[in-house]
């Protein structure tokens, strides 16, 4: 048994949610690990707003416009997330790659009810991370957007990614647990 | 010893227990009961947010409340370099405010002398006189938030 009285097979199974988070301007933002299909190195991460990778077409956007706020000048260890589930795929630009981290889908709060305009569908919830906050995005609005209805083909200008480079999101990032219970 | 009791509670109920506290250098008060306690200032994440005046989160160790932006909701910008989080206890639950500085005070002031702004607002109780100034009392249980019609 468990410290907590849980048998190793049940704090085996307890569910986690994997998550990458990162900067955006000021913000703390955490994204659904799931969610991710590659990220760009910073070599490939500059302005371009449209990229391929596995035939697979990303429109581009800096995450801070997509949550409505100014985009802040380039930062030097900006990065290309590209995320996408079933047929929705978009990249987002952000400062700053903290780190994968699991945390306890219990750990997740709800926003304050003080908190009641779009913004709830915008964000699943917050939890603590490290010394300071980290909102974590609602995949479904993350992908949903109106212009991705216009989105044509990949233009003959489109940055192309070589399919040898991709890695496993997680591949070059530390993972940190928070809040979660783990077992040997 | 009935009419002694009694005539406490009248005198209880014409005084109002108040905090002033200073936002951009101007003076306000809130009722004692409406704050939940006064810290230094912390760092506030923003929050992307189409909710008046809520746009950040402010974290105290396990606890983490949302902010209402009273600077801006004033049209003035908060004072001093060590700010102040005053947290009122609105109706939905606490909610942090960044303050001037400047220490808060306790004081006490007479319901009787209690004057009404010259423009209905709803976020003030009254007003009372201190050094020559008016000085508004916020009702912080319903800052910022929507009146509620009664019928």
């Amino acid at each position: 048994m468990s410290p907590q009285g849980k048998s190793r097979t049940e704090a085996a199974t307890e569910v986690v949610e994997r998550l990458l988070v990162v900067t955006s301007g000021p913000m703390n933002v955490a994204l659904a690990a799931p969610l991710i299909e590659d990220i760009l190195p910073p070599e490939e991460s500059g302005a371009a707003m449209v990229v391929t990778d596995h035939e697979v077409t990303y429109r581009v956007s800096d995450l801070a416009s997509r949550l409505g706020q100014a985009p802040a000048p380039k930062a030097p260890d900006s990065r290309v997330v590209l995320c996408g589930s079933g047929d929705r795929h978009r990249g987002f630009r952000v400062d700053r790659l903290l780190g994968h981290t699991d945390v306890d889908p219990r750990h997740i709060h709800p926003l304050p009810p003080h908190f009641t305009g779009e913004e709830r569908a915008w964000f699943k919830g917050f939890f603590l991370f490290r010394d300071t906050i980290a909102l974590l995005v609602n995949p479904d609005w993350l992908l949903n957007h109106e212009t991705d209805a216009e989105t044509p083909g990949a233009p003959a200008d489109a940055k192309r990614i070589a399919a040898s480079r991709l890695i496993h999101p997680g591949a070059a990032l530390e993972l940190e647990v928070v809040n979660a219970e783990r077992t040997a | 010893m009935l009419r002694g009791q009694r005539k406490q509670t009248v005198e209880r109920a014409v005084t109002w227990s108040v905090i002033v506290f200073f936002v951009g250098g101007r003076a306000l008060a809130a009722r004692t009961e409406e704050v939940g306690g006064i810290r230094p200032w912390a760092d506030a994440m923003p929050v992307p947010s189409r909710t008046p005046s809520v746009n950040a989160l402010i974290r105290y160790g396990e606890e983490v409340l949302p902010v209402f932006d009273l600077a801006g909701f004033l049209k003035v910008r908060v004072q001093g370099g060590a700010p102040l989080c005053l947290i009122a206890k609105r109706r939905d639950g606490r909610i942090a405010l960044r303050i001037d500085a400047e220490m808060p005070r306790l004081v006490t002031v007479e319901a009787d002398a209690l004057t009404q702004p010259a423009e209905p607002d709803s976020n003030v109780l009254g007003l009372f006189l201190a050094e020559g100034k008016e000085v508004p009392i916020y009702s912080l249980v319903n800052l910022g938030l929507p009146t509620i019609q009664t019928a």
